[in-house]
């Protein structure tokens, strides 16, 4: 079995809580407009050979080999992407070595796997940090390229078993339903969770997403305290 | 103006008509013209030449030591037995605890004049506070953390140098949370503290430390189990970062300059072999010469209260070897492309230096060095302001830092020479400031794996770490500005600050 490698930070201070192991693994079904790392969404197959010596393959085994150094130095591993549940099969297998050993882990995801497979990854993992994007169907194809019928599934089942770590929105001005999602995840006791709301940069975004508006700080503040009033007490401005 | 003054009078003329020392830098100053006008130490002319050539430096200890260089008092005999020379009782409210310790700080000697050690503040203080609302003793948590609060300004402004050292820890209480909050608060340098640290201290509290040091770069973490398993218990972190037994000290501290000695040959074999063991063998008479002088001539223990009244005692002192520039050292012998802090086979030579050195340092014998069994304790020294192009101890040379795992990775493997101290110093960005758990999961590998010291702060932190002590950059800038500073080690830090780029300190961000 092989898993299809990006990149790895070996000491990350903003992907989790404390001090994180990072695999990013290659491929996302989702297409954003501001997509920082566009590198990564490119199915495997789709790469071009050059693309592709970019992408290194390791075993589950070879993997978990290199972040072992690093054990007695972090508080756990954090998958991302690309969107790394698309190597399902290799992430379960990485999941199942790394727990054998003690360590804490995440999933950095959005959302989009099917339930029944987010229910057999949850087994495997301690937690997810679930982005979502937009409440609006529509807006939500827009920017992704996809609806998020399952990502908005998949938020109430990941916290109806208490097992977000960590819920994200990029906030872009007049462009992304901010105030309906904060209202929607109000709704679905989405309260108590940590809410990490990201003013959107379109510094290192191309194409069409170089054109989206990004949100001063004032705008930060009027939805961060807008978050407030609906209910929710541990928001992170980035 | 006197004519035809001899330097030393010319000397003590600047000092005395200095328009930016301090009334009490003066008088300090001038005791030490008056004790460098005896020369009292016998000292070979082998010695003399190695001293002149700045391979073997006595830290400006004076020619006639009259006190151990550190002391370290036993403050919890002193708080059940309080002192007969100051005609002090043993405490019973917090009030009266923190007025014997400040008197006491008045009376403790040391190379600054100043005391290097103040006691493990938290233990000392938390019998009084959280008493039963009926105990005439009693005082609120709220008026406690105000009492707290002005005995660490007293300690600020009246205890002028940034080596006095107060200790937490290794378990939470009550006062240190309180000492934590008023530090963050107060944003002073003065005192220097070190938080003992191991499994037993509460995560919570560690957070706290750790979010505290970002903001005024203090405390710094001390591996306790380490320190302990070499000490037991009964040690505390004193000065810059020294581990010394309590109700003991260091007589004396010099240091060898590695990185002078080894520009003498360009033979690794000659440095190794001989250079190495030659200059140990005088260092070491040099210092037996200094600890004969304050224990047989001085006769320190004969006289002083604190000996007296058993607050220190001759059997629990020993004295260090300090060393400084290994990494140039190291470099000075190495090809092109192969640098200590980024190279195997530097940092291979550098362990076999350390063997070396060790190995050589451990033939020797005074008996006077009662805490260790006869033997010199080595010290990973963190330079002095003039220093140009020698880096404290085995530290990597600033402005070489690799990443962090790679800079632990090294630091690990050299700290465990040093019981008598050694560290390290990070700078953090703010992002980094934000999750302090980060900082905390790097600390408990770095500990579990060798590491003995870590000091950190925020990259706008005002007070900043030099090398071993804490100077506010404000300061610095007064001082250069020609106006006087209350606090010697300012001095000392904006020498520091022009010559050792301590301003350039790797900032490390989220992920480097």
């Amino acid at each position: 079995m092989i898993g299809y490698i990006r990149n790895m930070i070996k000491n990350s201070a903003v992907d989790g809580p404390g001090n994180r192991f990072v695999v990013f693994l290659q491929g996302c079904q989702f297409n954003c407009l501001y997509c920082h790392n566009p590198e990564t969404i490119k199915s495997v197959k789709l790469l071009t050979a050059e693309e592709a010596s970019e992408v290194h393959t390791y075993s589950p085994e070879a993997l978990v080999d290199m972040i072992l150094p690093f054990k007695d130095y972090i508080s756990g591993v954090t998958f991302s992407g690309g969107e790394c549940t698309l190597q399902m099969e290799f992430l379960i297998a990485v999941c199942r070595l790394l727990k054998a050993e003690g360590i804490h882990i995440l999933i950095d995801t959005n959302g989009h796997m099917s339930l029944a497979h987010l229910k057999t990854l949850e087994a495997h993992v301690d937690g997810f940090m679930l982005d979502l994007k937009a409440l609006d169907s529509k807006i939500h194809k827009t920017l992704t390229g996809l609806d998020n019928k399952r990502v908005l599934e998949n938020f109430i089942y990941l916290n109806a078993i208490s097992k977000l770590y960590e819920i994200r929105t990029v906030i872009i001005p007049e462009f992304v339903d901010d105030q309906a999602l904060i209202d929607w995840l109000s709704a679905h006791e989405g309260c108590n969770l940590r809410y990490k709301l990201i003013a959107f940069r379109n510094h290192g975004v191309k194409g069409e997403g170089k054109k989206l508006k990004p949100p001063s700080t004032a705008y930060m503040r009027s939805i961060e305290n807008y978050a407030i009033q609906k209910g929710f007490k541990n928001i992170v401005l980035i | 103006m006197q004519k035809n003054m001899t330097p030393m009078q010319r000397e003590i003329y600047d000092t005395i008509t200095s328009d930016i020392l301090t009334y009490e830098m003066k008088v300090n100053t001038l005791a030490k013209h008056a004790e460098n006008a005896l020369a009292v130490l016998e000292m070979s002319s082998v010695i003399k030449t190695y001293r002149d050539a700045g391979i073997i430096c006595d830290l400006f200890e004076g020619g006639a030591p009259y006190r151990p260089r550190y002391i370290v008092p036993d403050y919890e005999k002193f708080m059940k037995q309080g002192s007969a020379f100051l005609k002090l009782e043993p405490a019973n409210s917090l009030y009266d605890a923190i007025n014997n310790l400040q008197i006491l700080y008045r009376h403790v000697p040391s190379i600054t004049t100043f005391p290097v050690y103040i006691g493990n503040i938290d233990l000392l203080l938390e019998p009084y506070i959280g008493l039963e609302k009926d105990d005439p003793n009693y005082v609120s948590d709220e008026a406690a953390y105000e009492a707290i609060k002005r005995f660490l300004i007293y300690i600020d402004r009246t205890i002028t140098d940034s080596f006095c050292h107060a200790n937490i820890g290794p378990k939470a209480t009550q006062t240190g949370y309180m000492i934590l909050r008023a530090e963050r608060e107060l944003q002073d340098s003065i005192p220097n503290i070190t938080l003992k640290y191991n499994a037993e201290t509460a995560v919570e509290f560690a957070i706290d430390a750790v979010k505290t040091s970002m903001i005024t770069a203090k405390p710094s973490f001390a591996n306790h189990d380490m320190f302990a398993s070499e000490f037991g218990e009964n040690y505390a972190i004193v000065s810059c970062y020294n581990g010394l037994p309590i109700g003991g000290g260091s007589y004396t501290l010099a240091r060898l300059v590695l990185s002078r000695l080894a520009e003498k040959t360009t033979d690794l074999d000659v440095f190794l072999k001989e250079l190495l063991p030659d200059v140990v063998a005088q260092m070491i008479q040099y210092m037996d010469e200094r600890i004969r002088f304050i224990v047989e001539e001085v006769g320190f223990f004969g006289h002083h209260f604190l000996s007296k009244e058993g607050l220190i005692n001759y059997e629990n002192f020993t004295a260090m070897f300090g060393m400084v520039g290994l990494a140039e050292a190291v470099n000075h012998f190495m090809p092109e492309g192969e640098r200590f802090g980024h190279s195997e086979k530097a940092e291979a030579l550098g362990l076999q230096i350390m063997e070396i050195l060790q190995a050589e340092v451990n033939k020797y014998d005074n008996p006077h060095l009662k805490a260790t069994n006869g033997h010199y304790l080595l010290h990973a020294q963190v330079g002095i302001d003039t220093d140009i192009g020698i880096s404290p101890g085995v530290r990597i040379p600033i402005g070489e830092e690799p990443p962090i795992y790679e800079h632990i990775f090294n630091a690990q493997k050299f700290h465990k020479y040093f019981p008598s101290g050694v560290g390290d110093i990070f700078t953090f960005d703010q992002t980094v400031a934000k999750n302090p758990e980060y900082v905390l999961n790097l600390i408990n590998g770095a500990f579990k794996n060798g590491m003995r010291y870590i000091s950190f702060y925020g990259d706008d932190a005002d007070v900043i770490r030099i090398t071993g002590y804490l100077v506010k950059k404000s300061e610095i800038e007064k001082l250069s500005r020609g106006e006087m500073v209350l606090r010697d080690t300012v001095v000392l830090g904006k020498g520091a600050v022009d010559n050792a780029r301590v301003y350039e300190r790797k900032v490390r961000d989220e992920s480097n």
